[in-house]
């Protein structure tokens, strides 16, 4: 087995282990069993077959595994062995239903299949979970939502004001990113992957320009590492004081709701300082970005200022009863079931599992700048979900004063070489402000891309919320939802 | 009580003035284009590299459009003939003011006289639809009903449900799975109704302006009244065009 530690990973197709399609989903329930969690599992076709891979992450051993098989005969669904491989599956059954035996997963974008033929369904034409009872009711929501959110649809069975269960059902984002990907890289494929899901943009467009400098043979300079981590760091901070700021909405608490939705912005505008976007598009670049040293000192200024601001509005948060009642012992996740979920980044940090990709298998220079967020005290209710955001605000805060004294203004060599190695897989995790993000490219004999799979956080964890509004009363689900804020672009890919 | 109190006189009155001058825009924000003598092949040279093939030729007119252009960046550099000023009124009734030649290098500003304009005078609620957005759009009209921007002040305000609403504010490149829902939340608006596309995927599609999976732009299925380019556009650009929509700048 190809066992790696490194962050990102190169292997060449030919040392990848290809297994005997049962072999390959034993070794998958095994792995899962013995503390493992699937980070991709996904389909490509080379030269007319179809090919399964699957990535296993072993966070407490720090390495991971990959591994694949030929798809002669269909592969069997093994969501019933393990749960958190339900999403995984059902996606490989839309993009190539040949793949897979399944014809009883539902579908989730709804869209053609990559390859072959399947059953057309319309979208949000699926079987939702029923109960047959007089006493129980459906309340069906979306996909237009009341507030200026994406689309999606949920759907509630509940007994008078209790959840029983909650379906969701994405997929109107559906943009064919993955699929347009195939035999690049395009022109626009670095503005589409940009877009894969806006407010991680930064996190995302780092994931792509490792595979693909990787995949290239170029390694960037300590400078540009430090400046990419710099605008992670922006991203996430600005990501997370919006989010506290949402969860004070949700729960009426104006003086933080109004207080966080502008500092949110305030840090937004230093990310468009250092590049003109307040997203930050277009700001990293192949091989290397030039974003001069005087911005981030200015930045480290303007934040220096807004911190008390900032660190005020949010502390109100934790001082005022009220609030703390409406957020303790909500909307609980515990950690077992995180665990058998296979929930990534802060939402399983808020579970009390202390994984996070910038320790356990850091990427750019986070090993030497990280120290890792405590987690011990949180039960995965959405007060931990609140308190993991205020923390890791905090060790952001601390890594940007630290990063933004050792950027140097060295321009990196213009890179014209953009031909990719043949016949190899690259592998890049990151962790966005949501948490794990996993790009996968591999190439053909020409150095076109074969498959590029991209696995949003989101992609992990919506079942998650599904799971903690269960025997909630329905009003507490925006409160739920506030609190894992989900991406469902950056699902529907 | 009493802490929040403090607080509240320690963050003080952070409400901006608008609209501001373009001096208050990032150094670095990318606006209205200008282009100077530019050559074909170096049209066709940025054709070519071009993401979303923004670049046009009419009528021996080298032009620019910012319905599709995503304001990347990358055709600065390459070349020396386009500059982009921080002037960030971008929004025009007409799309084909949003074409940027070297002959006519100002967006127009004057709005077309609305038909209902002086029903609108003093206020518009607006429905937002997200059809297929990266969410970046989404968040950047959400961030004008924060304190800063303070979107109420000029009476306009998002609202719930589409039967409030006086039009639809669409982001995105309108996915197939999202056709029938906008069409819908349309129908679902009271005449006489607007729409606003903003964004440049809700414009022209973006970059997924060639995915079969995206009806790419509203205009292919609604007739729009207010077009608001960027990627995403910048709260200003959003703002100040819907106050020149409405006549009150």
């Amino acid at each position: 087995m190809v066992k790696i530690k490194q962050n990102p990973a190169i292997i060449n197709l030919e040392n990848l282990p290809f297994l005997a399609s049962d072999d390959f989903l034993e070794k998958i329930i095994s792995s899962v069993e013995n503390s493992g969690r699937i980070a991709s599992y996904f389909v490509y076709k080379h030269r007319d077959k179809l090919n399964a891979v699957a990535i296993i992450m072993f966070d407490e051993k720090k390495e991971f595994e990959v591994f694949a098989a030929k798809v002669n005969k269909k592969l069997n669904s093994i969501t019933p062995k393990i749960p958190q491989i339900y999403n995984f599956e059902r996606e490989i059954f839309e993009q190539y239903p040949d793949a897979i035996n399944g014809d009883k997963l539902k579908p989730l974008r709804f869209h053609k299949p990559f390859e072959g033929k399947r059953q057309n369904y319309d979208i949000g034409d699926m079987e939702f979970y029923e109960i047959d009872s007089h006493e129980t009711h459906q309340v069906g929501v979306g996909p237009v939502h009341a507030g200026i959110i994406e689309p999606g649809h949920f759907r509630f069975n509940c007994y008078g004001e209790k959840v029983l269960s909650l379906e969701i059902s994405l997929g109107y984002q559906h943009r064919g990113i993955e699929k347009s990907l195939i035999g690049g890289p395009y022109k626009d494929s670095f503005y589409k992957i940009q877009t894969a899901s806006g407010d991680s943009t930064i996190a995302h467009t780092i994931c792509y320009l490792a595979n693909l400098e990787n995949l290239s043979g170029i390694d960037t300079e300590t400078d540009s590492k430090l400046k990419r981590m710099a605008a992670l760091e922006l991203e996430r901070i600005a990501n997370h004081v919006g989010d506290l700021g949402g969860l004070a909405t949700d729960i009426g608490f104006l003086p933080t709701a109004s207080y966080c939705g502008r500092i949110r912005g305030d840090f937004l505008n230093m990310t468009a300082d250092l590049c003109g976007n307040r997203f930050g598009r277009s700001m990293l670049e192949f091989g290397g970005e030039k974003v001069e040293k005087s911005l981030f000192e200015k930045i480290i200024k303007k934040i220096e200022a807004t911190r008390p601001n900032l660190l005020g509005a949010i502390e109100m948060l934790w001082n005022t009863p009220s609030v703390m009642s409406r957020f303790d012992n909500t909307g609980v996740l515990p950690k077992k079931i995180a665990m058998e979920m296979g929930i990534v980044g802060l939402h399983r940090r808020a579970s009390g599992i202390n994984n996070d990709i910038r320790k356990d298998f850091p990427f750019l220079l986070y090993d030497k700048y990280f120290k890792e967020i405590q987690t011990d005290d949180l039960n995965g209710d959405v007060l931990a979900r609140g308190l993991v955001r205020h923390r890791e605000i905090l060790t952001s805060l601390s890594i940007l004063t630290n990063i933004a004294n050792n950027i140097n203004d060295n321009a990196p060599k213009p890179n014209t070489n953009s031909k990719l190695y043949p016949n190899t897989v690259s592998i890049s995790f990151s962790e966005g402000f949501r948490g794990e993000i996993c790009h996968v490219a591999i190439t053909d004999e020409a150095g076109k891309l074969l498959r590029y799979k991209i696995v949003d956080p989101s992609f992990h964890n919506w079942n998650g919320l599904a799971y903690v509004v269960r025997n909630e009363g329905i009003s507490d689900f925006p409160l739920c939802n506030k609190s894992f804020n989900l991406s469902y672009c950056g699902f529907d890919l | 009580m009493f802490n929040v109190l403090k607080e509240r006189l320690y963050q003080r009155y952070r409400t901006i003035k608008f609209p501001f001058d373009t001096q208050n825009m990032p150094e670095k924000f990318l606006g209205l284009p200008e282009i100077s003598n530019m050559t074909k092949n170096e049209l066709e040279y940025l054709q070519q590299l071009c993401p979303t093939n923004a670049f046009i030729c009419r009528n021996d007119e080298i032009g620019i459009d910012l319905g599709k252009c995503i304001f990347c960046g990358e055709c600065l550099k390459h070349t020396n003939n386009i500059h982009f000023s921080k002037e960030y009124t971008l929004g025009t009734t007409d799309r084909n003011d949003l074409i940027i030649t070297n002959q006519k290098r100002k967006i127009d500003k004057s709005t077309k006289q609305f038909l209902f304009k002086r029903l609108l005078k003093k206020s518009l609620k607006l429905r937002q639809v997200s059809a297929g957005g990266c969410n970046a759009c989404e968040a950047d009209v959400n961030v004008l009903g924060t304190i800063g921007w303070d979107l109420g002040r000029f009476g306009i305000q998002f609202v719930a449900s589409p039967r409030h609403a006086d039009g639809i504010l669409v982001t995105g490149p309108i996915t197939k799975n999202m056709e029938i829902a906008l069409m819908k939340t349309y129908d679902a608006t009271p005449k006489p109704k607007i729409v606003i596309a903003c964004g440049a995927c809700a414009i022209s599609g973006g970059p997924f302006f060639n995915s079969d999976e995206v009806v790419g732009g509203v205009d292919k299925l609604l007739e729009v009244d207010l077009f608001i380019p960027g990627c995403p556009p910048h709260p200003a650009t959003i703002l100040i065009s819907l106050l020149k929509f409405l006549g009150k700048v």
